[in-house]
């Protein structure tokens, strides 16, 4: 019970609340799942930052990786843990509503907002009326009323708390079990899905084989506007069990695994001569890493050409041996001699989380939540004797909207 | 263009007299509001892909927000508090930006979603709610500092800055979610510690801490504010701030 106690103060709450934003805050100073040597380089012993912070001094701390570093984590169970117990320590009680302490005992003048009248013909009845026009649940025992409005506005913090939870168990589970793959497949190619970035201690891959049928890009006044992919997932035996064009916010969802397009590369150019049946394949190259500018040279009647392949213009530009210009070749033009294919490579993010489902719920919830929180939950109380009347109310948000509330409420 | 922002800019600036400028306010919004809708019609899309769209849809946003409550509180405190944010903006977004980052280029392929108008919107909205909010929260300290005889006032603004905060807090909360959600739509993963991702998050646990200080047996108001003036500038790291830090998926608004 004590423990309960501890951890659901809200001073120790709040404490929490601002350590976990000061921690996470650590993470967009320091970079985060670089390689040593970058650590070493950036941040040397021989002039740490602060007197202290050396590579020793992040690595040893895991500051190179906080978000799952374990002291992180036992923070995060302190927040939950925090969470849970505030939610039944004062929150159940809540719940409760039980009228008996309502009409225990309440002093009316303690109350942030009274005040008395003498009590004529039938004012009692007419509050009573008053208070159910506006919407107000009213009890009454002997000569004590009670009422309330906006009970929603009372049980939503405990439901806020509840979501918030759920997603902080979700993403725990999510982290044992789910996986994330990047395959890069030229088109026409089949793949399965091998190259693991990301997985947890119980992740099970159930075996796939994809394949490419092909890929394009879409422009739009000069710019690039979307990739697409097209997929097939296959069978076993090579039958195609499902097709599906993928884009970039379009992922293809297969039995718990998606696959997201990503990045794009060109790994080629064939090329035929119209009159011949010749057809050559060669590499294109990159020019700058993270550039979408290639080139390669091709050989052609013994001569030697450069192509440079622009992206934004879907063209080719054409220079002799000694790296003079001779053309720009639109690539949709089929009038040259020469045809030309340009062999693509798709980049395909897998993933697969089962907790999704669990995480979208709790997202879900929260959102609803917060925004019901916000109605305030007024209650009033009225107590009569034979010469007058006191009335007080109490509000936990909306104080002014109260007052106004009031007085109009005693016109 | 251009000349429609000269305009707002202008109009902006003017704070005397009630009437004309509870005109003007309306009219500065109503650009605004303008701007945005010429952009979405002549580009196809809802007009929040670079900074400069984002700073005219928080300007718009703020000023909005500003007329509601002029017209709920029927009073021009918050008004003259607010303005000169509002000028600041449009200011900075018209003259300081280069012509390059205000032009309207077509969007990438990962910002073509439905979500964008969401996810986007739902932040700058609450970004405008929380600023306002603790603006007053600022003011009411400076008020505690400085003059600490109307005692009125300071409750007054305390309690517009509680209501204002309480509200767009889970605006701010929708964002972050919708954020999240878009993020596992469009590449799996709903939370990579991005820096911006990380800052609004700091923001949330900062402005649930100040909601839940007020629930503190024996609050004293005046820690509560100090606490939403930390909101303030970590909503300014976040928003502005994580751009110069260039990395990320949140990269678009690069000076």
């Amino acid at each position: 019970k004590n423990i309960f106690k501890f951890f659901s103060n809200l001073k120790f709450s709040i404490a929490i609340l601002i350590l976990i934003a000061i921690i996470i805050s650590f993470g967009s100073f320091i970079e985060q799942d670089e390689t040593i040597v970058f650590y070493k380089n950036n941040y040397s012993s021989i002039n740490p930052i602060f007197g202290f912070i050396d590579y020793n001094f992040i690595l040893n701390l895991g500051l190179n990786h906080i978000y799952t570093t374990w002291w992180f984590v036992f923070f995060l169970i302190i927040f939950g843990f925090s969470l849970f117990s505030c939610t039944i320590t004062r929150q159940f009680p809540l719940l409760t509503n039980s009228k008996k302490y309502f009409f225990k005992n309440k002093n009316i003048s303690l109350l942030p907002l009274f005040t008395k009248t003498k009590n004529y013909y039938y004012l009692n009845e007419f509050l009573i009326i008053k208070l159910n026009t506006i919407f107000f649940y009213i009890y009454q025992k002997k000569n004590l009323i009670y009422s309330y409005k906006g009970l929603l506005g009372r049980i939503s913090p405990i439901l806020v708390h509840i979501s918030l939870i759920c997603i902080l168990i979700g993403s725990f589970f999510g982290a044992f079990q789910e996986f994330k793959a990047q395959e890069v497949i030229a088109k026409g190619e089949i793949f399965h899905i091998q190259n693991i970035i990301k997985i947890g201690s119980l992740s099970k891959i159930n075996s796939v084989n994809i394949r490419v049928n092909d890929f394009w890009t879409q422009y739009k006044k000069k710019n690039i506007n979307q990739f697409y992919s097209n997929l097939s997932i296959l069978d076993n035996l090579g039958n195609e069990i499902s097709n599906k064009t993928i884009s970039v916010n379009n992922p293809l969802k297969y039995k718990n695994i998606d696959f997201y397009q990503s990045d794009w590369n060109l790994i080629g150019i064939r090329t035929k001569l119209k009159n011949n049946t010749n057809i050559k394949e060669y590499s294109f190259f990159n020019v700058k890493k993270d550039k979408k500018i290639w080139i390669t040279w091709i050989n052609l009647d013994n001569k030697i050409y450069s192509l440079l392949f622009d992206q934004l213009e879907e063209s080719l530009f054409i220079y002799d041996e000694n790296g003079n210009f001779i053309k720009k070749q639109y690539l949709k033009d089929k009038t040259n001699p020469l045809l030309l294919e340009l062999l693509t490579s798709t980049g395909i993010l897998i993933k697969s989380d089962l907790s999704i489902p669990i995480l979208y719920f709790g997202f879900g919830l929260l959102i609803i939540t917060t925004l019901l929180s916000c109605i305030p939950y007024n209650q009033i109380w009225i107590s009569s004797t034979k010469k007058s009347i006191w009335i007080g109310s109490k509000t936990n948000r909306g104080f002014l909207n109260l007052e106004l509330e009031f007085e109009n409420f005693l016109r | 263009a251009m000349i429609l922002y000269w305009i707002s800019l202008s109009i902006v600036n003017n704070k005397i007299i009630n009437l004309i400028s509870k005109i003007l306010i309306f009219l500065s919004n109503l650009f605004f509001g303008a701007t945005l809708c010429i952009r979405w019609l002549k580009n196809g899309y809802f007009p929040l892909s670079n900074l400069y769209e984002s700073l005219i849809f928080l300007a718009w946003s703020i000023s909005f927000f500003l007329i509601l409550l002029e017209y709920k509180t029927k009073s021009r405190l918050i008004g003259s508090i607010i303005l000169p944010v509002i000028f600041f903006l449009s200011f900075f977004a018209s003259l300081t930006l280069p012509i390059d980052m205000q032009k309207s280029l077509s969007l990438v392929p990962s910002l073509q979603s439905n979500w964008l108008m969401m996810h986007v919107s739902m932040m700058m909205l609450s970004y405008a709610l929380l600023i306002i909010g603790s603006l007053l929260s600022i003011i009411y300290l400076f008020f505690l500092m400085f003059k600490q005889k109307n005692n009125f006032i300071l409750e007054i603004l305390d309690l517009w800055s509680y209501r204002i905060i309480c509200f767009g807090f889970p605006f701010l909360t929708l964002g972050i979610l919708s954020g999240a959600v878009w993020a596992n739509e469009a590449w799996g993963s709903y939370w990579s510690w991005d820096p911006k991702e990380t800052w609004a998050l700091i923001t949330w646990l900062v402005f649930a801490s100040y909601l839940h200080s007020r629930l503190v047996k024996g609050w004293n108001p005046k820690s509560a504010s100090i606490l939403a003036t930390f909101g303030f500038l970590i909503l300014w790291v976040c928003y502005l701030g994580v751009n110069f830090l260039g990395k990320g998926l949140h990269s678009y608004g690069w000076i």
